[in-house]
C-alpha cells in the first residue's frame, strides 16, 4: 500500500486514471484502513467481503486454519478498458512482482 | 444454536499480540474456574458495534469485574489484524479482550452465523451475548435482527 501511495504521481502520469485496492474485507473494514494508511481519496479501498470478485478472479487462497478465512492472493493488474493488459501474481508469500515499482515498469 | 447449560464449542480464536496474531482456545478463555462475558457482533468498524457496542461493556468495565467476571471478550468474524486495529481505535485497552473469529470456526459451532454474502460481507456472527461460568453458557442473549438491546453491557449486568 504505502508504495502505491508514493508512486501515486509517477503512476498518474503513465495515463491510469484509477488506482484501487482489493481485499477479502469489508467496506468499513477497508475504509478504516484507507484512514490508517491515509490514502485520503488517492487509492479506492474496495472491500470484496463475500470474495465473489476473488472468486471469479480464480484467485482465492485458503487461510481457514491460519483464522482468516478464505482471502486474496497478492496480485496487481494492469487493466485497460476493462481487459486485463497485465497480470502480476506473487508466489506465496513474495512480495515482488506485484509492487508498485514493478507494475510502473509495465505502464 | 447452543443453548443456556450448554458447553462452549471448542474452536480456535485468535488476538493481536505485539508480535502478531495468537492463538487462544475456547478451553483455555472459558476454562474451569473462569467466569466470563463475551459478546459478538457482525462486524469490526460497523456503525451499531463501534458506536454502542464496544463502547458499552468498556464503560460498564468496573461494574461488571466487581461481579467477579474474570474477563471480558468481543468476538466477530474479522482477522485478527482487524479486530487489533479496531481495538485501538475503540480504546478498548486491556478492559475488553478482542477476539477474532476470522473463518467462523467459533461462530458456526455457535449455532449463530448469518449469510451477509449478497451485502459483501460475507458469513458474520450474529448479535449476541453470553455469560459463560466454567465453560458452561449460564446465560445467552441473541439479539432479533437489527436489534440492539438484550446483548447490551447494561442487560448483561443485570443478569450478572
Amino acid at each position: 500500500m504505502p508504495g502505491f501511495l508514493a508512486n501515486i504521481e509517477a503512476i498518474k502520469g503513465k495515463g491510469v486514471d484509477s488506482v484501487a485496492c482489493i481485499s477479502v474485507n469489508d467496506a468499513f473494514v477497508m475504509g478504516a484502513w484507507g484512514k490508517d494508511q491515509k490514502t485520503d481519496g488517492k487509492i479506492l479501498m474496495l472491500g470484496d467481503g463475500s470474495g465473489e470478485f476473488t472468486q471469479a478472479m480464480g484467485l482465492p487462497l485458503d487461510l481457514s486454519k491460519n483464522g482468516l478465512g478464505v482471502r486474496s492472493q497478492r496480485y496487481a493488474m494492469v487493466v485497460n478498458d476493462g481487459k486485463i493488459e497485465q497480470l502480476f501474481v506473487e508466489k506465496p508469500g513474495a512480495f515482488e512482482a506485484s509492487t508498485a515499482e514493478n507494475v510502473l515498469k509495465h505502464l | 444454536m447452543v443453548k443456556v447449560g450448554d458447553k462452549v464449542p471448542s474452536a480456535t480464536l485468535r488476538t493481536m499480540g505485539a508480535e502478531g496474531p495468537k492463538a487462544i482456545s475456547t478451553e483455555e478463555l472459558f476454562g474451569p474456574g473462569k467466569k466470563v462475558v463475551a459478546f459478538a457482533l457482525p462486524g469490526a468498524f460497523t456503525p451499531t458495534c463501534s458506536a454502542k457496542h464496544v463502547p458499552g461493556f468498556v464503560s460498564d468495565f468496573d461494574k461488571i469485574k466487581a461481579k467477579g467476571v474474570d474477563t471480558i471478550a468481543c468476538i466477530s468474524v474479522n482477522d485478527a489484524f482487524v479486530m487489533g486495529a479496531w481495538g485501538k481505535d475503540q480504546k478498548a485497552g486491556d478492559k475488553v479482550v478482542m477476539l477474532g473469529d476470522g473463518a467462523a470456526e467459533f461462530t458456526n459451532a455457535m449455532g449463530l452465523a448469518m449469510d451477509l454474502t449478497k451485502n459483501g460481507m460475507g458469513v458474520r456472527s450474529q448479535r449476541y451475548a453470553m455469560i459463560v461460568q466454567d465453560g458452561v453458557i449460564k446465560d445467552l442473549f441473541v439479539e432479533k435482527p437489527g436489534a440492539f438491546e438484550v446483548s447490551s453491557a447494561e442487560n448483561v449486568l443485570k443478569h450478572l
